[in-house]
């Protein structure tokens, strides 16, 4: 079964106005799921994506964006 | 409207200390565990972005909750 891909992305105002991507995935079957993104999570997504803006994420799979959330997840770590 | 309620995604309660990993390997057992720890955890985003359970905890790490209800399939198309 293929893994989801990135089917549109959109900017929304998270707490405080703070700015968040909220990426749509698009699974095998057409189903759809949305995950929002912080700015570190975002800008990661874009450098591993080697996209310059947000519309250029289409198609890209969802283990990319998984590996973004890992970086903003990770910002505290000690390691 | 009450056609469309008919249609249920196959799901499961997770098992004592399941993880992403023992999930995949027990309800996918023909495919690679890694790969489909990563879709479950696609399908499964109301569990995959909780935090992980705290370091040094006995379930480090691990989002899963014994009460979570995890789908073994994608979201249904509209």
């Amino acid at each position: 079964m293929q893994e989801a891909v990135i089917d549109t992305v959109r900017v929304a105002a998270a707490h405080e106005g703070v700015a968040e991507l909220v990426v749509t995935l698009k699974h095998s079957n057409g189903g759809t799921s949305e995950v929002a993104l912080d700015q570190l999570a975002a800008d990661a997504l874009l450098q591993a994506c080697q996209a310059s803006s947000p519309e250029q994420l289409a198609g890209h799979s969802w283990s990319k964006v998984r590996e973004a959330m890992a970086v903003s997840w990770n910002r505290f770590s000690n390691n | 409207m009450s056609a469309s309620l008919n249609a249920v995604r196959r799901s499961i309660f997770p098992a004592d200390g399941d993880t992403w990993e023992t999930i995949a390997a027990r309800e996918f057992p023909n495919d690679d565990p890694a790969t489909m720890a990563g879709q479950l955890q696609s399908w499964n985003m109301h569990v995959f972005m909780r935090p992980g359970a705290a370091a040094g905890s006995p379930r480090e790490g691990n989002p899963i909750l014994p009460s979570d209800v995890i789908f073994l399939e994608p979201p249904l198309a509209g």
